[in-house]
Formats: C-alpha cells, structure tokens, sequence
C-alpha cells in the first residue's frame, strides 16, 4: 500500500499547481481588459469575410456608458408601457414633444416648440421643429405626431396592432379612456399643417403640456411602426425615434445597446453608445458599480448610501423626492371607520423615527400626499398629526378602547386579527417594506394596537388591494408621472378608488375634478388646497414620508442629472476611463 | 439494446404528458393574474379583462362547458394541441416566440452547465480517488470535511462571496455576465456556446473572455455536486480497493497507478455515473440560482423572470424542455452503465 501512495502524492502539489496557474491565468486576463479592442479590429480586418455584417464598429465601442437598470424592459414601444426600467431605454431613442428641464418637473420644448391654449383650455396647438428626421429618414412633421397619437388613442386604428397584444394601457389612465368612450376627455388631433397640430379636449385641460412630457408619450417613426407591425417594440424590432441614440441591439436577459445618432438635431451624445444592463437585484447592482462593470446605476437599498459615501470611486447624484409612501386604513373594517381610530394611528407613527432608521434620514417626513415640487397645490393651513402616543391613547380612549384592539371586523361580519400588509417588493418610496412594518407594528403596540404582519405575492397583493379585498392596514406608495397634483391626489383619492379601501367623498372628488379642470394655476391651487384639507381631515391614508430613491454613479461620471419623474436622456453623461 | 431505447424512448410520452400536465396547473393554482402584473399598479378593470381576453385567459381551463364553441376550445386543450405541435406559444411579457427565446437562453445554461460539470467531475473524481487511496490521512480529513461543507454550501451565497472577493476586492475576474460588453456588442454566435463561437468566428479573444466570465459561475455552481461526487467516489473506491481482485492485481506486478486507475477506478465508477447523471439534472435547478448571481442570461434566470411575471408560455414551455432534456440525460446514464459494467445487458 504504500508504494502506491507516492504518484499520487507527487500528483497532489502538480494538481495544485494547475489550479493556481489557471487562476493566475485567469486572473492576468482580467487584468488586461484594455488590449481588448485591438485584436477585435484586427481579424475583423482580415478576415472580412468572416465577420458577420451585425457585429458593431469595433473602434470605439469601449467607450459606451454602462447603465445598470433595474430589470428588462417589456418593450421599448413607450406608448405600450408603464414600467419604469422600459422608460428609461425609451427615453434615449424616443423624444417627446415637451420635455422637462434637467432635474426639475418644468417644462421645457423639446419636438414641439411652443404650445398655446385657447381660452379655456379644451384645444392646444402645438408647433413643430422643421428640422428633424426620425432614424430611419422619415421626416418629423405634423402627420407623425398625428398618426402616433391616434396609434394610441383610437382602438380601432389600422396600426395600432392591438389584436396582436399592444395595449397602450396608459392611456386610459392619464385620459380616461380611449377615444368614443364615456369618461374620455380626448376628442381627437388634427395636423394644420406641417409644424402645427391642434389637439381637443373634451374639458378644459390646463396642464395637458405636462401630460405631454410623461416618458409615456415619445414619438415613434410611423414607418417603423407600420413596417415593424407587432414587432416594433420588441426585441426583434427595437425602436425608432428623433433621439440622441438609435437602437443597437436587445439582448435578451442580458442588455440593449444603442448607439449615437450622428445625424441628431441638437446636441449630439458626448459618448458613442450606451448599453443599458438589466440586473434586477439592487445588492447586485451595488456589487457591480463597485467592481466598475456598470457606470450608474438606480435603486439601490438605503443602506448603499453608506458605501457610496465611504468609496472614493463612487458618488450619488442629487435628487429630489417625487413620490409617497404611505399606510392606507380600511374604512370597511371597523373600527377604521372611525376617525378617532384613524386619527389615533396617525399620531401613534414616528415618521421621524423610521425616516432616521431606515432611509439613512435621507427624504422629507410627509405630512400631506404631494411631494415638494407640488407644494403650491398643498392646503397652507395643514392640521397635520405629529407624533403624540398620549393624544392617541386619548383619542383611542375616546372612541371607547381605553386599553386598544387587537381585532378588526370584516364586511361579513366576522372578527379577525388587525392585519398589516407590507410590500413583497422594494420601491423608492418603500426601500425595505418589512423592517418599516415591523417599526410600524412596534409604534402602534405602544398605544395599545396589536398587528399582525402579512404579505403575499406582488401581483395578489396589488390584484386583492384593486377588488378592495386587503383589510386592514396597507402600505403602498406611489412615484409621480408628470407635474400634475391630481397624478397624486385623483390616484389616491378620486372616484376611481373607492373599493380600494372605501374612502368615497363626493366633496372631494369634485374639488379635484374643478382642480383639474380650472383655467389657471391659481384657480386650480384654491380647488386642491380645499380638496387637501377635507382628505387631511377624513384621514383615509397615513402619509408617511416623501423618499428619493438611491442612485449611485462612478465618480468620473459626469453630467448626470436625474429626473425625479424617473429617467432621463443620457446625451449629456460622459466618462473619462 | 436498440429496443430497449426504443422503450424508453416511448416511455418519456406518459412523463411528458404528466409534467405539462402539472405545469400548467401549477401555473394557474398560484394566485396572480399576468395581467394584472403587467398593467401595474395603475390599471382599470376594463384594462384587466380586455388584457385578459387578449391572452386567451378568459377562456375555460380544460372544458369548455358554456356551450358556445367546441367543447375543447380551452386554454389546457390548446395549449397541448400546440405543444405537440412543437409550437411553445409566444411570451406574454415580450411577444417574442418561446422557442426562439428557448434557443437564445439554452446555450448559455449549457455552457454554465458543461463548465460545472467538468469541474465538478474532475476535481471531485481526483478527490475521492486520493481520499480513498490514502484512507485516514490528514488529505482524506481534509478534503472531506471540505466535501461535506460544500454539500451544506447554500450556492447563492457563495456565489455572492466569491463574486466580492474575486470581482469587486481582487478585481481578477468579471464580476458577471458571459463577455465583456465591448467583445459581446453585435457579436452574433454561431452555436451560442461563446467558447465555440469564439474560435468559429476567428476570434480567440472571444473565446478568452467568455472562459474568464464563466470561471466564477461554474466553479460556483460545480461546488455541490463535486462534493457529492468526491464522496461517493471515495466510498466506492473503498469499497472495491478491499475486493480480492486488487490484490491478485497487485500480486501480478501491476504498477499502482493501473491497480487504482484501471481496476479499481472503473469498476467503482458505475454508482458514481448514477450520481453525475442525477447532478447534471439537478445543475439545471442550480442554475436558476447562480444565474441570478451571475447576470447570466440562461434558462434559469429566463424561467424565474417568466415566473415572477406570470408568463405562462414561457414557463410552460421552459420546464417542459428542462424535463425532457433531464429524462434524456437519464437514458445516456443508464445506456453508459452496460459500457462500465459488461455483466449488464439491456
């Protein structure tokens, strides 16, 4: 026996020795990326034949920005979307007729040049740019604009391709409905001629240019949309638009790459391309921007802001909260459906405390629905419910539970533990649901409320809160689409929500309809503080804090300024490597 | 031989039947509705229902009983119609079809899958021989505690822990993904096997940087089935290094490396095939979870966002396909038992 042991033993250190070169191996070749391009160049030079007439201009592909997002998108037809990971690819191919200026909610020209109400807001004309081609040579022009919105807004529209999936949900909600429907307020676009188109509305509609500038609304080339048919929008057809980039390729699971448009209109791109990586983890993401595989990246945890603070690579950029997180109360479920209860839960909630503790003290501590950049819209004398345990034992007592409750009454009459529902998911507004729900039920416990925490699947748990079947108490939050307060008030607090939780004021839902439809700023600010005040005082939703979300860049990123709407156009980031 | 293939062949019809069978259940027991998931936070009832009709989710499950149409215009009755058409449908997420998604993703879980399995073979079959042969020894100690920590090893997690230290501290290696975005930007592969496609296309870097991204992965994902395979190799060994035939070998002269490499190591090799063929289907589970880590575009990240949205075809048609290669693979472990074992005949 032991005659055999010695091969192997002198076998051991050799097998050892191999592992270590291979990772030595390994490891040089990491360290070296830089070559890369060169030989790159070099056999699609010489062998021409060879090299597959997709592959990229291999001269300075190295110079891409990296762009970590958050997930794929569904599609890169931004009329046929809503989430957020798919706008922010939109928005570099796609342009809208009305932007924002960098980093604010103002609106700034972008394809239209001017806009101009008539008296009472139903019809806007909107002027062009004469001097823009989409990517694939169509010329921009008034008929463009027309066929995009009729794309959208007519369902029986030759291209619209909706038997073959397209849906353009958004639409409905931001208009109400579809073309012909009862509750639309659209009635239709019309081109004058080639730099003008008119559109109606069915009532005044005084910020319909903030409208226009939600990333759903980038304008599509109607020959692509035509041509591409189902296809446009997927990763078989990318999309074509008037922007600084033009679409690449999709990879799917991986990435979609897009290149500058050297034919631009304005400011060409400073870099040459961007490649937009889907990473659906914000640990992972993190990890990446660290090892520098991606140059920005957003949504990261709260606790990120630590690591970027103390990474002399690493920075975030500035940005303002534009969204609310708050804690919904089930007024079927008595005893919700008193406003002591309500109220005694709103004084019993630190915000201060979970704002601190689990946002990094990073945000504003909301006392009413509508984030600063709304703040004109809020009611200027608030009555809010600061932090105050002993008036919320006083008012418990009040509505007649001296030591608290533990159990709540479903519509069927039968008794249940007092439920609260946090997110499965994380968002902006609620990076880490279920440590805030546990502060929640922690805070709630010392004025004599006992929780119970539960959670569901994402898609259950939005489908049972629509049906009205979540009861209770329920965290959910909202991030803004465009400068409009009813895109936060109407949303939480409109007609459209009242099985949601039960929350059904008349008062109010008129107030938000005038505020939505008054001719000017002032009139509409009167309407929502008014509207504001009566939902302050009815209480149906807890404000809990106004949170921006985490972003972090490489610190030679330059240029970088987010939207707080959600995603921007990346023309004006550049990097030094 | 060939009817015994034959056989088993026939017999994958009744097991693939069963699991589209359960697929599809399993799919609509679950609460969540792809629709809702797809429109959001922000959509309409009647945004939802027409959604839903649009997909064909409003029709009956398996018959059709309303008495309008055929009784088997139904979602299971078409959706096995197609199936056995070799048509997997059309995502819902992407409109895209299933099968062209099944072959941009397959290729990067089976190079995943191939990387892990060379690995995990290797190093595992070297370990338990050595472990054996030196039964005792502080090498055998050590190298199976290191198994047994690897068998307990949530890969996840190593994932992550090899990632921060070989990424983003050492920076030696890739911290995801199958190539560095310049090299992958417009390259089109041939087989989708980047380390083919690489030296098919004449470009050896591309070959370089495809084996640089897979090394972290695939050792990852090769952990736990090289310590399952290290063990059963060194108990097998055992097990043969005491039959008398080792001695009489010895007793003939054969030198020590033919006792154990061709007397011993073939014939304890059999259970040890059984194992390897069981953790080849099993690396496809093993998959989902590295791939997550890893940004890696396969069949498991695939299948687990197809999940997460509800996208039925995509799931349906994606474990189908993993069932069927797992039952295949199965078949090739047990036809290489009669090439190991001569006493056995099909």
């Amino acid at each position: 026996m032991k005659r055999s042991q010695i091969p192997l033993q002198r076998a051991l250190p050799l097998w050892a020795l191999l592992l270590v070169v291979t990772l030595m191996v390994a490891a040089c070749g990491g360290a070296t990326p830089a070559p890369a391009p060169a030989p790159t160049e070099a056999p699609a030079a010489e062998a021409p034949t060879e090299a597959p007439a997709a592959e990229a201009p291999a001269a300075d592909t190295s110079s891409f920005l990296v762009f970590g997002n958050s997930g794929e998108p569904d599609t890169v037809d931004s009329m046929d979307t809503t989430t957020g990971t798919a706008l922010y690819v939109t928005q570099q191919m796609l342009e809208n007729l009305i932007d924002f200026e960098p980093g604010t909610l103002e609106l700034a020209p972008a394809l239209a040049t001017a806009w101009e109400a008539n008296e009472d807001s139903t019809e806007w004309t909107i002027t062009l740019r004469d001097d823009v081609t989409f990517h694939d040579g169509t010329p921009f022009n008034a008929d463009a604009v027309v066929f995009n919105f009729r794309r959208l807004a007519e369902e029986d529209f030759e291209f619209g391709f909706r038997a073959e999936g397209k849906t353009y949900a958004i639409f409905p909600d931001i208009f109400g409905g579809y073309a012909g429907s009862p509750d639309t307020i659209w009635e239709g676009v019309e081109a004058v001629d080639d730099t003008t188109v008119v559109f109606t509305l069915g009532q005044p509609t005084p910020l319909f240019p903030n409208f226009l500038a939600a990333a759903y609304f980038g304008i599509s080339s109607p020959t692509a949309v035509q041509e591409l048919g189902a296809d446009y929008g997927t990763p078989n057809g990318g999309a074509v638009g008037t922007g600084p980039f033009t679409f690449l390729e999709w990879r799917p699971g991986e990435s979609i790459s897009l290149v500058r448009n050297e034919e631009y209109w304005g400011e060409p791109a400073k870099m040459p391309g961007v490649t937009v990586r889907f990473i659906g983890d914000a640990a992972q993401r993190l990890a990446e921007l660290q090892a520098g595989a991606v140059d920005f990246t957003i949504n990261l945890a709260p606790d990120a802001r630590a690591t970027i603070a103390n990474d002399a690579n690493l920075a975030s950029p500035p940005l303002e909260p534009f969204n609310i997180a708050y804690l919904s109360l089930n007024i079927n479920n008595p005893p919700f459906d008193n406003l002591l209860v309500r109220q005694a839960v709103a004084h019993a909630i630190d915000k201060e405390e979970i704002l601190e503790g689990l946002y990094g003290g990073v945000g504003d501590v909301a006392e009413d629905f509508l984030p600063d950049a709304l703040a004109w819209a809020r009611p200027t004398e608030l009555d809010p419910y600061p932090f105050d345990p002993e008036r919320a034992k006083e008012l418990l007592t009040e509505a007649g539970f001296p030591d608290g409750f533990s159990t709540m009454t479903l519509p069927d009459g039968t008794e249940s533990p007092v439920i609260l529902w946090y997110m499965p998911v994380s968002r902006p507004y609620f990076p880490t649901p279920q440590p805030v729900a546990e502060l929640f039920a922690a805070q709630l416990a010392d004025v004599g409320i006992q929780v119970e925490l539960q959670t569901e699947d994402w898609g259950v748990y939005l489908d049972n809160w629509d049906a009205g079947t979540k009861y209770g108490l329920v965290m959910l939050g909202w991030t803004g689409d465009y400068a409009d307060p009813n895109n936060f008030l109407r949303t939480h607090f409109g007609p459209g929500t009242v099985r949601e939780a039960g929350y059904d004021n008349p008062e109010v839902f008129s107030l938000l309809d005038e505020a939505g439809t008054a001719d000017t700023q002032e009139a509409a600010a009167t309407f929502f503080q008014q509207a504001g005040t009566l939902i302050n005082a009815d209480l149906p939703r807890v404000p809990i804090v106004h949170a921006p979300p985490v972003y972090g860049q490489n610190a030679a990123l330059e240029g970088w300024i987010p939207s707080p709407s959600g995603g921007e156009s990346f023309a004006n980031l550049s990097i030094s490597r | 031989m060939a009817q015994y293939i034959l056989r088993r062949l026939l017999g994958l019809i009744p097991v693939l039947l069963g699991i589209a069978f359960l697929v599809f259940m399993m799919l609509r027991l679950i609460p969540g509705d792809p629709a809702t998931i797809m429109l959001g936070e922000r959509s309409t009832d009647e945004q939802r229902i027409n959604l839903r009709a649009q997909l064909g989710l409003d029709r009956p499950l398996f018959f059709n009983t309303t008495g309008e149409g055929n009784l088997f215009d139904s979602q299971y009755f078409s959706f096995m119609g197609r199936t056995l058409q070799g048509d997997l449908g059309t995502s819902i997420m992407r409109r895209t079809s299933v099968a062209e998604e099944l072959k941009t993703f397959f290729p990067a879980t089976l190079e995943l899958t191939i990387a892990a399995m060379l690995i995990a073979t290797t190093v595992g079959i070297i370990t338990g021989v050595l472990s054996a042969t030196r039964r005792g020894s502080l090498f055998d100690a050590g190298s199976m505690t290191f198994a047994l920590v690897g068998v307990s090893m949530p890969i996840f997690w190593l994932g992550l822990m090899l990632q921060y230290l070989f990424a983003v501290n050492l920076g030696w290696l890739p911290i995801s993904q199958r190539l560095s975005p310049d090299l992958s930007r417009g390259f089109q592969g041939i087989t989708g096997l980047y380390t083919i496609d690489g030296l098919l296309r004449g470009r050896p870097e591309i070959t370089l940087d495809a084996l640089h991204h897979l090394l972290l992965p695939a050792v990852t994902l090769a952990t736990v089935p090289m310590a399952i395979i290290a063990r059963m190799t060194r108990s097998a060994m055992l097990e043969v290094l005491g039959q008398d035939y080792m001695r009489t070998a010895r007793a003939k002269g054969l030198r020590d490396q033919v006792v154990v490499v061709r007397h011993a190591l073939k014939n304890a090799l059999l259970p040890v095939v059984t194992v390897i063929g069981l953790q080849l289907g099993l690396l496809l589970s093993g998959a989902i979870l590295t791939e997550t880590v890893f940004s890696w575009p396969g069949i498991g990240t695939w299948i687990l966002n197809g999940i997460l949205a509800r996208d039925y075809p995509i799931v349906q048609g994606g474990i189908l396909f993993v069932a069927t290669v797992f039952v295949l693979v199965n078949l090739l472990v047990d036809l290489s038992y009669a090439w190991l074992d001569p006493r056995i005949r099909y």
